[in-house]
């Protein structure tokens, strides 16, 4: 799970955007047990966090995963790790993605996104398309902006950065997630 | 545009093929991920057992913030089932969840074969049926399944479906 976030009023836990989204979507309460959700919980939200944690691992599931059938067609896809640069002691450097605050400084986007951002990205798709929040969203690698799918104006600018690049800069926090 | 599919989409497919509810198929059409082509046999509890069938389910660009979208494609004497193979059940609807998967939601459908509910019917010419003489609407629905879903049965063994049926009574062809 990125960032926890429990529904106050049963404790039943999610992903904050997950939740967010839910409650952005009018599902009618928690996923779970349809108890209420307190929207206050997504007003300046705060968590303690690691602003440059990895990518959780998954959900633990008891199926057995089968690959995905043959495609017709060899699908080429550069490993992200060693596109990302090696250092020399052999350690991946790894490359964040940030959207800009509302009012100043950067969020950085919830690790899952980042990871399908920087796919698209090293693969040079000149746009890649991520669902945040439940909403559809464009990243543009052109113009380094992101827009809702369905929105074009209110678009923010992105970047990507190297971690001492994202020492250098006004991170508030992760997905909307205040770091305390 | 590189528009990639929800990761959480890739997993319930991997998962629906690794692991098949039985009595139910469920396969992503080549050309779209997001549409399904999927196959019900009817429960053996049912008026509906000895038949197959066929629906579509589609996952909405909101998907799993919207429910899927399903719909029967073979004809179906069912009080919740309308002419148009439109499904009256409530997860479809106002009680959709993103806790619920394609899976819960097949599983839901199968259900509602064996436990028709004319009280909140979308056909409501088959529920007045259903209610007025029971026996008699069993009967109908029971010719229409060798009528219509039997076809699909043997079009699924033809096309070698990887259709999981209920251990017990394979169906005589």
């Amino acid at each position: 799970m990125v960032l926890p976030t429990s529904v106050p009023s049963c404790g039943h836990k999610f992903c904050f955007i997950c939740l967010k989204g839910v409650n952005m979507a009018n599902l009618g309460g928690c996923p779970i047990c349809r108890g209420p959700i307190d929207a206050s919980i997504f007003k300046k939200p705060s968590q303690n966090l690691d602003l440059k944690m990895t990518m959780p691992n998954s959900p633990v599931s008891s199926a057995r995963v089968v690959p995905v059938a043959d495609e017709d067609v060899e699908d080429v896809k550069p490993d992200v790790s060693t596109l990302n640069g090696t250092t020399s002691n052999g350690t991946v450097k790894k490359n964040f993605w940030l959207y800009e605050g509302r009012n100043s400084g950067w969020w950085r986007f919830d690790p899952r996104i980042e990871k399908d951002i920087e796919e698209a990205f090293v693969n040079q798709m000149p746009l890649a398309e991520v669902i945040v929040c439940g909403l559809p969203y464009i990243i543009d690698f052109s113009q380094m902006k992101q827009y809702p799918k369905n929105d074009r104006n209110t678009c923010r600018a992105i970047r990507r950065v190297d971690s001492s690049e994202f020492d250098t800069l006004n991170v508030k926090g992760l997905a909307g997630v205040l770091a305390k | 545009m590189a528009s990639s599919l929800p990761r959480r989409i890739l997993k319930e497919t991997q998962r629906l093929a690794a692991d098949p509810v039985p009595g139910i198929s469920a396969n992503a059409d080549e050309s779209n991920a997001r549409y399904f082509h999927v196959m019900i046999a009817g429960p053996e509890d049912s008026p509906f057992a000895g038949g197959v069938f066929k629906l579509e389910l589609f996952l909405p660009e909101e998907y799993p913030m919207a429910a899927p979208k399903v719909r029967f494609m073979t004809k179906i004497y069912h009080p919740n089932i309308d002419k148009l193979g439109r499904i009256c059940l409530d997860i479809l609807k106002d009680k959709w969840s993103p806790a619920l998967q394609i899976r819960t939601v097949l599983l839901s459908i199968q259900a509602l074969l064996s436990a028709p509910n004319p009280e909140d019917p979308l056909a409501t010419d088959v529920a007045e049926q259903w209610k007025a003489n029971e026996a008699e609407a069993i009967k109908t629905a029971k010719q229409w399944t060798l009528a219509y879903a039997r076809k699909s049965l043997k079009k699924a063994l033809l096309h070698q479906h990887c259709l999981v049926l209920a251990p017990t009574k394979i169906i005589e062809t």
